[in-house]
């Protein structure tokens, strides 16, 4: 094929102007945006999420020309209008966690159908590159808080340090290869719908458990890696857990449902009392509820359960979730450590 | 270029609050200050030693209101209240990524309701506080700047951080000699 002049002109000028997370963004025109407008039955002044902590909205025409740019193809502008939904309903994104120094990143997390029939992978490198509906769809979301949101880095974006998700981070969960029912059927969805969930991610943190075929020593091995006293910023804190096929399949052969694995993880993840001292954690400040020493100025008595040894760090039953998703190939797992008390997260049905 | 524009991906601003701020304070005699914690660490230690200085300064009395989230700007209830009860406004503690462009707002939103209002942030925050003031159509706005970082000064840190700031909330908030 034969290629424009213009193109490599085109695409400088998107970084000229500051309109990138980086990476080349695809030019996108007024016919390539009536291509993505057509997909959803939508007006594109429609409102899609307001960022109160920034003073901006966004609309379905900015949604939509910052998904072409991110490289999606209009087929896949549904599941981005579903994500944003589900970005607007866990709420962080609005009080600006995509602009604070944590660095969080939003994970977005696909079921149903939908994920077959645009080509999301659910299997092996599920949180990696090489598939482009994952790769652009999560890049849209970052992309438009960069154009649409003015979240540049050094400016609105103050992320300390930030995390490669920001650039994108989109899986489908591996419904096929799962033992259990997916994610948006806890939720007391129907199978046959689509939908997108939105977390907002502060790290992803992988389990070798390669060794072990005894769900109690598999599920402390999660335990511990949820448990750790760098991830409390707050009082307490909540995750995803991630399992790979071999895991889930590992823990439902033996016949732990979602709910046994969920509450064992629970109760496990716990950090010592004397270990939180030591770091200088054992109080929380007084309105914040940050995590500081006893003696901080601001320092009030936390509740932090009825074990007087240790400190339960996830401190209710919807501050875990359980996905499955990677390739059915090795015993490894990953636990996306979340902002907020995980109650926040809602699946959104993915429509035209 | 080709032949087809490339389109604008950028979002637009809601309020405007351009060069319209409030009228400045002739004196502090007598004025009676809002103190907006934000809840951050500190912050209302910080705002407690602000007070202090400011009543020693002729301030006749303190109201603190406290936010419902750090990353947003103080809410219309609250503004109510303000221009109820007080004469000017103190915001504190923009230390962070989210809450400091909030902080930065909550002197920008009460400017455009008529309130003389300064927020604090830290030292590494105002390059945001500064893209918050432009999108609002106000780059010139002023903020304070206070050394990063307040969440872990002890008591007595404070207060000294407090002195200084004190007379600078003054500077800000009164009308200028011409």
């Amino acid at each position: 094929m034969m290629v424009d002049s213009n193109t490599r002109e085109a695409i400088e000028y998107y970084y000229s102007q500051g309109w990138t997370d980086g990476l080349p963004v695809v030019p996108c025109t007024q016919e390539l945006l009536d291509e993505f407008l057509a997909t959803v039955d939508r007006d594109p002044d429609d409102l899609v999420i307001h960022f109160r902590g920034v003073n901006r909205s966004c609309t379905v025409r900015d949604a939509a020309i910052n998904s072409a740019m991110a490289g999606c193809l209009p087929s896949y502008f549904p599941v981005v209008l579903a994500a944003w939904a589900a970005i607007d309903a866990e709420g962080w994104a609005s009080l600006g966690i995509l602009q604070s120094t944590s660095g969080s990143a939003t994970l977005l997390v696909v079921n149903g159908p939908v994920s077959q029939e645009i080509g999301l992978n659910a299997a092996g490198n599920v949180f990696g590159s090489g598939f482009r509906a994952n790769a652009t769809i999560g890049r849209a979301m970052r992309l438009t808080a960069i154009n649409v949101f003015g979240l540049k880095p050094h400016i609105l974006d103050q992320a300390t340090q930030g995390q490669p998700a920001r650039y994108s981070a989109c899986i489908a969960e591996n419904e096929a290869d799962s033992p259990w029912a997916p994610l948006h059927i806890d939720f007391g969805f129907d199978p046959a719908a689509s939908t997108v969930t939105a977390m907002s991610m502060r790290s992803l943190s992988h389990i070798e458990a390669r060794q072990t075929r005894v769900p109690e020593q598999l599920l402390l091995d999660v335990a511990d890696t949820i448990a750790r006293t760098g991830v409390l910023l707050h009082a307490t804190t909540a995750a995803c857990i991630v399992l790979s096929p071999e895991h889930a399949n590992l823990l439902a052969d033996q016949g732990w449902t979602k709910d046994q694995v969920r509450s064992f993880v629970i109760g496990n993840a716990r950090i010592p009392r004397s270990r939180l001292i030591e770091v200088g954690k054992s109080a929380v400040s007084n309105r914040s509820r940050f995590r500081v020493p006893a003696d901080h100025p601001d320092a009030v008595a936390v509740d932090d359960g009825v074990d007087s040894e240790h400190v339960a760090v996830l401190a209710q039953e919807t501050a875990l979730h359980v996905v499955v998703a990677g390739a059915a190939n090795a015993g490894v797992s990953a636990v996306a450590n979340l902002y907020g008390t995980g109650n926040e997260l809602i699946p959104v049905v993915v429509k035209p | 270029m080709s032949m087809k524009e490339v389109l604008d991906p950028t979002g637009e601003v809601i309020s405007r609050l351009g060069t319209q701020f409030a009228t400045r304070l002739k004196s502090l005699k007598g004025a009676r200050v809002g103190m907006i914690d934000n809840g951050k660490p500190n912050a209302d230690l910080l705002l407690d030693s602000i007070s202090q200085g400011l009543l020693s300064q002729g301030v006749s009395s303190v109201h603190v209101f406290l936010k419902e989230h750090v990353g947003v700007p103080v809410n219309a209830a609250t503004i109510d209240e303000i221009r109820e009860s007080c004469d000017f406004v103190v915001a504190a503690i923009g230390d962070c990524g989210s809450c400091s462009a909030g902080t930065a707002q909550d002197s920008l939103v009460l400017e455009q309701n008529g309130i003389p209002a300064v927020s604090i942030c830290t030292q590494p925050f105002a390059v945001t506080a500064r893209a918050m003031a432009a999108s609002y159509g106000a780059p010139e706005f002023e903020f304070l700047f206070t050394k990063h970082p307040v969440a872990s000064l002890s008591g007595t840190e404070l207060h000294e951080r407090a002195e200084k700031i004190v007379d600078e909330v003054a500077r800000v908030i009164l009308e200028r000699a011409k």
